[in-house]
């Protein structure tokens, strides 16, 4: 990863952190709003992105387009979270929860994937494992104990723990092969 | 390609066209240098910065991806070890500019650059020509690989085979890549080391052929792939069979600049060779990560003459002890000169050709700017017939 890359993935997660302990200080369910709103623009902008990098770059390219379908996949979730902005409070818990149980299980194969070479991998799988227990926490407070409150509160909880571990991952010393 | 090609069979190529032990010497260290001519390096030396021929992990690790932190990696990575082979390739495809760019900066063998990079060592230092020889050997291990971060270009994915000899035949078998830079490669079981998938198309990672790791460099491998430009097309990359003609290319652009013959591109010294094609033959084949040892012994039989191992810091206290006048003298003043040229003049090829990868080719009379004082070194020592920086 780049210097900027770094820098970069360092301030979204401190937005993260912001914008996670922002909602402490709402209302339950402008909170859950604000959350949403940051998922959204996140995944619409990352289809945006791998949209535009499929049509200039990527359509020449062996196997391009799966870049194109994960960027369409992202664009949807983006308009999906728009859609589900007005609806009742259990459907954008499931969204967001379905999301991070998805993120988690992906980054949680990764990990065991790097492990199995002997690369690094307790950081992303600390990361994944976090995003799985985190969704399945505020799914059971959120809607079978029906307290929005506590759901958004560990939500928020846990996206400052994963931010931080984010800048952490952001910071640590990677290796790349060196060519000759 | 490696220590074993660079430093051992340049100094064969060498001595076969014509140069004393010495001189073969000079080119062959000069040659194997240019994989270690770092910024970092020459910070320690207090060189011109811009004279660096190769970046160290670490420096990878740190570079900048944004416009110009690209331009500065293709800058050292194109011009010494992925030779574009045609500036004004067309794709079949409409494509854009940005994907043209790239895809015009893949590395081939026989180039119109070849040709002006031998041309430009003429009449110049053991250096230049060493430098020359390593961009010429480069071009047959790393061609169709791009010198520069692209994902677009440089990716490859699973379908990825060895063709191992047996018999009168191959057998294929499935290379298994990992992404550990601490594991070892394994002939044996066809596990290589490669560079992590990034999905950025200017991450590190795209660089060069990292995608297929060193693989590309061994002298013995035959394989089948699919790169990511080439539109599902398969490409056979027979490495014994290249590394041969490279070989036989040394020693016929050697020759041109020894004795002063015109340097054609597709012309190879097959005769000179053929003394040692066995010998030499039978080494590319043999299944071994470093060839080393087999190429030393070959050049010690050719030349008659005890060839020592390479020392990086071989030359080092003499640059490093010399005052500023006599620096360019000495034997890394003269190779950080022909490095400059060489740079110089690939920059501006790929400037010219309406390419803006490389970064901009200025004339150094025309201005003072600022990072381009490292060349007023050339300038002296070229006069104002090679000014493209």
């Amino acid at each position: 990863m780049s210097r900027f890359g770094r820098i970069l993935n360092a301030i979204a997660a401190l937005f993260m952190i912001a914008i996670a302990v922002l909602t402490f200080f709402l209302d339950a369910i402008h909170g859950l709003k604000l959350v949403l709103l940051v998922i959204q623009a996140g995944m619409t902008l990352r289809g945006l992105q791998a949209i535009i990098y499929y049509f200039s770059m990527a359509r020449h390219m062996v196997g391009g387009k799966n870049v194109l379908f994960r960027g369409m996949i992202f664009l949807d979730l983006g308009v999906l979270a728009g859609a589900i902005f007005e609806h009742p409070a259990a459907y954008i818990l499931i969204y967001i929860s379905l999301l991070h149980i998805f993120t988690g299980a992906v980054s949680a194969l990764r990990a065991n994937e790097s492990r199995k070479i002997g690369s690094s991998w307790k950081v992303k799988m600390a990361y994944g494992i976090t995003n799985i227990l985190l969704a399945l926490i505020v799914l059971i407070c959120g809607i079978a104990f029906g307290s929005l409150r506590i759901a958004v509160w560990v939500y928020s909880t846990g996206l400052i723990y994963s931010s931080v571990l984010n800048i952490l991952s952001s910071f640590r010393k990677n290796e790349i092969v060196y060519i000759q | 390609m490696q220590l074993d090609f660079h430093y051992y069979a340049t100094y064969c190529a060498a001595t076969i066209a014509g140069y004393t032990h010495d001189e073969s010497l000079q080119i062959a260290y000069s040659d194997q240098f240019t994989d270690c001519c770092s910024r970092t390096l020459l910070k320690k030396l207090n060189g011109p910065l811009s004279a660096a021929t190769t970046q160290l992990q670490l420096e990878l690790m740190d570079a900048r991806t944004d416009i110009t932190g690209l331009q500065d990696i293709t800058r050292i990575w194109a011009p010494f070890h992925f030779l574009p082979g045609d500036l004004d390739a067309k794709v079949e495809k409409f494509c854009g500019k940005r994907y043209l760019h790239k895809y015009r900066l893949i590395c081939n063998t026989n180039s119109a650059l070849l040709k002006d990079t031998v041309e430009l060592a003429r009449g110049r230092s053991m250096q230049a020509a060493g430098i020359a020889m390593h961009v010429l050997a480069d071009t047959w291990a790393h061609r169709y690989f791009a010198g520069t971060p692209t994902l677009a270009i440089n990716n490859v994915n699973y379908y990825f085979y060895e063709l191992v000899p047996e018999g009168d035949d191959f057998r294929e078998v499935k290379i298994k890549f990992n992404n550990d830079p601490r594991s070892v490669d394994d002939p044996e079981k066809g596990v290589y080391t490669n560079s992590l998938y990034q999905s950025n198309e200017n991450s590190i990672m795209n660089l060069g052929h990292g995608r297929a790791g060193h693989f590309p460099d061994y002298g013995y491998a035959r394989y089948k792939y699919l790169p990511a430009w080439g539109g599902y097309k398969e490409i056979l990359k027979d490495n014994p069979s290249d590394y041969y003609h490279a070989f036989c290319q040394m020693v016929f652009a050697l020759r041109c600049l020894r004795n002063g013959e015109v340097f054609e591109t597709g012309v190879y010294d097959f005769d000179a060779v053929r003394p040692w094609e066995d010998d030499i033959r039978s080494l590319l084949e043999k299944r071994q990560t470093d060839a080393s040892a087999d190429w030393k012994a070959l050049a010690e039989k050719i030349s008659g003459c005890e060839v020592e191992d390479f020392d990086m810091d071989k030359y080092q206290n003499e640059y490093t002890a010399a005052d500023e006048e006599s620096k360019d003298g000495t034997f890394l003043g003269r190779f950080i000169i022909a490095a400059l040229a060489q740079k110089s003049m690939v920059t501006n090829r790929i400037f010219t050709s309406g390419n803006p990868a490389a970064g901009v080719s200025v004339d150094l009379k025309k201005g003072n700017f600022s990072g381009i004082k490292d060349f007023q070194k050339l300038v002296k020592e070229y006069g104002r017939r090679q000014i493209d920086v």
